[in-house]
């Protein structure tokens, strides 16, 4: 008998730098495809999680494995996902990009229709809801299928603490996706078509630090943000060390020296930083609401509150025409579907939430079985879905 | 579909155009007016206006300047809002009347008319209907904003929180823009307002007594200014405003003086909570009569002397004793508008109008004689709730 026993050296398991949590398990996923279906296998320990096999890119010949739990994922999501991975004819497969990139709905769309995660236990999570997971060799984001615009809202330890103050968080999550999207725009919209609007004491006061400086308030605000962008940039790139003295620089350069020499008005600098603070809350949506903070900024500028109303119509317009895997971007809130909502802007109470999420249609609705309060027929409710 | 999705854009496109407020104009380009003064020309009969606009460079945390926080502008013109404009040919900044807090009418324009003041801030879109309207009694309008007083840095400021708080003693009224637009577009009322004048305060810190005299000056509301229509009349006093509030309900609170049943110059202050006020016209007979009921709940707020309240028929004689004195505050201000100012500023039309409007009709037009000899009777329920921290009096012999 003989048996290859060859393997390469791979890195070890370590908590992801992208997706920190204070509860929960601190493994991530490493760029070794089985290291990565082991991980997930050792959280569910259940036959029917089924791992499909197939290979990308002509010259790298890159392990693609899709993972579905089978008599839970939704048999259609499966096939229509392996449908499109084998219509790719690439060369190369780097990264799992490249496969997000080529399978999605929407290609042009800003916003991403497609999740990825390093956490193993979200990954399993949204298998467990009936979502297809996507593993790719030589990487540890794994993607997942279909992804709605709630779950950029949603943490693993969402789920892990108690549901009052994940709901609430939640719904600061969702506060800091609109001043994220809309406090540039309403600034200059506001002060330069509508200071009715400021109560007289903070407009005397705004009018004041705009005292003497040059530029128009749309200016000002494309430069403040431009700044921004310039210092996170460069805080990512350089080495850990180079970038502390960066963000200091970049802290007194623009906090104070900007405010004193009379290029950026103080309450311009709060507005930058609190846009570029709460940006970072909710990241998978950075790429949608960067170009469409710009959009609102532009129009807002141009025809104040209502330009602003304008374009978020157009926008929301926009993500209700997207899909994911046939999916509603938007769903469960448009669509309605009003089982789904215990889990989009709260999280209700484990207890509460006996079924998975109905909007992606997986094939067995039931999570758990309840049996509370004890006196009522709590069980034979349950049975019949 | 092409066509389509073009035509729509089209649309959208047009819809961004076709809104009224459009143009944007940067907040250093604005001059922010906090109040606004009018006067009547003395000799040529033209609207003297006085825009006091906040110097926002004077505010500054650092680098702030010397200079006043305010600065008065005056143009004149023979409409309001030839005025307004008028100051451009002045003034740096574009003014900008949307956060104006009062709009001070000096009295000789005030006797001439202020309907027409109405119409044009309420026209003006950036105007806004709920700026109070004073009137500057012996005084012009230029003279009030230009007095330096109080501890708000911007004076418009200072006018509008003072006149906020005179719910406090109900001894002075005050009407937004709104009030006297409502009242002025009705036939049935006569509006009313409050009034400002100049008055002297002693001057500190006590050096600069030498230099500059023994006074300041400085701004006291005073009582109520009548209006017949748009026309200014004549004044009512601090205690006869209150009666006025009184009746038409708008007492908030307040301290009435009442008589102590119990001991020669002595006085309880009473502090009201609670007033409810209803007007209700009678017809028997023919003859026209109408009845003020007036309920108040109050505390006791003060004793001078030694009386023991908290028995209860010392606590009842207290209670008649200042139900007493509100209704002869009442009597007065109806006497007053009667027989003094032959104007009915009580709202005793309205009342007719709303519970017999046929009626209403057939005197409308003879109300302006009717109004000073119709008989009315008042009925006033007044209620002492508490007394207080202190039960006895401090004084008391035991």
């Amino acid at each position: 008998m003989i048996v290859s026993v060859k393997g390469a050296k791979t890195r070890d398991i370590k908590e992801p730098d992208t997706e920190p949590i204070i509860r929960g398990p601190h493994e991530g996923f490493v760029e070794t495809l089985r290291v990565n279906t082991s991980l997930l296998r050792r959280i569910i320990k259940n036959p029917n999680l089924t791992f499909e096999s197939l290979k990308l890119g002509k010259q790298t010949n890159t392990e693609i494995n899709v993972a579905y739990i089978n008599g839970i994922a939704d048999g259609k999501i499966v096939e229509e996902v392996k449908r499109r991975l084998n219509r790719i004819d690439i060369d190369a497969i780097l990264e799992s990009g490249y496969v997000e990139q080529l399978i999605e709905d929407n290609p042009l769309s800003p916003f991403s229709t497609i999740g990825n995660s390093e956490r193993p236990d979200k990954v399993a999570a949204k298998l467990l809801e009936g979502r297809v997971a996507i593993l790719c060799e030589g990487t540890p984001f794994v993607l997942t299928v279909p992804y709605l615009f709630v779950e950029s809202l949603q943490i693993t330890e969402d789920y892990y603490s108690r549901p009052y103050l994940s709901s609430f968080i939640r719904l600061i999550r969702f506060l800091a996706f609109l001043l994220t999207l809309l406090l540039p725009a309403l600034y200059v919209a506001l002060e330069t078509f509508d200071p009715e609007m400021i109560p007289t004491v903070l407009l005397v006061t705004a009018a004041a630090s705009r005292e003497g400086i040059p530029f128009p308030s749309l200016v000002e605000t494309l430069i403040m943000l431009i700044i921004f962008e310039l210092l996170r940039e460069s805080g990512v790139r350089l080495p850990r060390q180079v970038g502390q003295a960066v963000s200091i620089v970049g802290a007194l350069v623009i906090g104070d020296a900007a405010v004193r020499a009379g290029i950026i008005s103080a309450p311009m600098v709060i507005i930058g930083a609190l846009t570029g603070i709460t940006s970072f809350i909710v990241t998978p949506l950075l790429d949608g609401i960067i170009l469409f903070r710009l959009f609102l900024l532009f129009s807002g500028a141009a025809f104040g509150l209502y330009g602003i109303t304008v374009g978020l119509f157009i926008m929301l317009s926009h993500m209700c025409s997207l899909r994911s895997f046939g999916v509603p971007y938007l769903s469960p809130v448009a669509p309605t579907v009003w089982k789904d909502l215990k889990d989009s802007l709260i999280r209700a109470p484990l207890r509460l939430m006996k079924s998975r999420p109905a909007s992606i249609e997986p094939e067995n609705l039931t999570r758990a079985n309840f049996s509370t309060p004890p006196n009522k027929s709590g069980n034979q409710r349950n049975e019949k879905h | 579909m092409k066509k389509a999705i073009a035509s729509l854009l089209l649309c959208v496109f047009c819809m961004m155009l076709f809104t009224g407020c459009w143009d944007s104009t940067e907040l250093n380009e604005r001059g922010i007016a906090e109040a606004i003064g009018l006067d009547q020309n003395d000799k040529t009969g033209e609207i003297n206006i006085t825009v006091q606009v906040v110097r926002v460079g004077a505010l500054k945390t650092d680098g702030a300047t010397e200079k006043s926080p305010i600065e008065n502008m005056t143009a004149s013109g023979k409409t309001v809002f030839e005025a307004i404009r008028n100051v451009c040919t002045q003034s740096d900044r574009k003014a900008y009347f949307a956060h104006t807090k009062v709009i001070v009418v000096g009295e000789r324009l005030a006797r001439a008319g202020i309907g027409d003041i109405v119409d044009v801030f309420m026209r003006n879109h950036e105007g806004r209907p709920l700026c109070w309207v004073m009137v500057g009694r012996n005084a012009t309008a230029e003279k009030l904003l230009g007095v330096e007083h109080g501890l708000e840095e911007i004076q418009g400021a200072y006018l509008n929180n003072m006149i906020q708080k005179c719910t406090m003693t109900s001894k002075t009224s005050a009407s937004t823009l709104l009030d006297l637009a409502k009242i002025l577009s009705g036939d049935v009322g006569n509006p009313v307002t409050g009034a400002m004048e100049v008055v002297d305060q002693p001057i500190f810190p006590a050096e600069q007594k030498e230099t500059q005299g023994d006074t300041t000056q400085g701004i006291q509301l005073t009582g109520t200014s009548v209006f017949q229509k748009d026309k200014l009349v004549g004044y009512l006093d601090a205690v006869e405003t209150r009666g006025l509030n009184l009746i038409t309900g708008k007492m908030k609170s307040g301290i009435i003086d009442v008589p102590s049943p119990f001991a020669k110059n002595k006085l309880f202050s009473i502090v009201v909570l609670r007033t409810k006020s209803k007007i209700d016209p009678k017809i028997e007979n023919g003859t026209l009569s109408f009845h003020i009921t007036v309920d108040e709940e109050a505390d006791i707020g003060e004793q001078q002397g030694s009386a023991d309240i908290s028995k209860p028929e010392v606590f009842e004689k207290v209670e008649k004793a200042y139900g007493e004195v509100l209704a002869n505050e009442i009597k007065a201000t109806v006497n007053k508008a009667q027989k003094e100012l032959r104007t009915d500023i009580l709202g005793f039309g309205g009342a007719l109008n709303r519970k017999y409007p046929q009626e209403w009709k057939r005197v409308q037009d003879n109300w302006k004689t009717l109004f000073p000899d119709v008989p009315y009777t008042v009925s006033v329920s007044a209620r002492l709730l508490r007394t207080g921290m202190e039960i006895k009096s401090i004084q008391q012999e035991s």
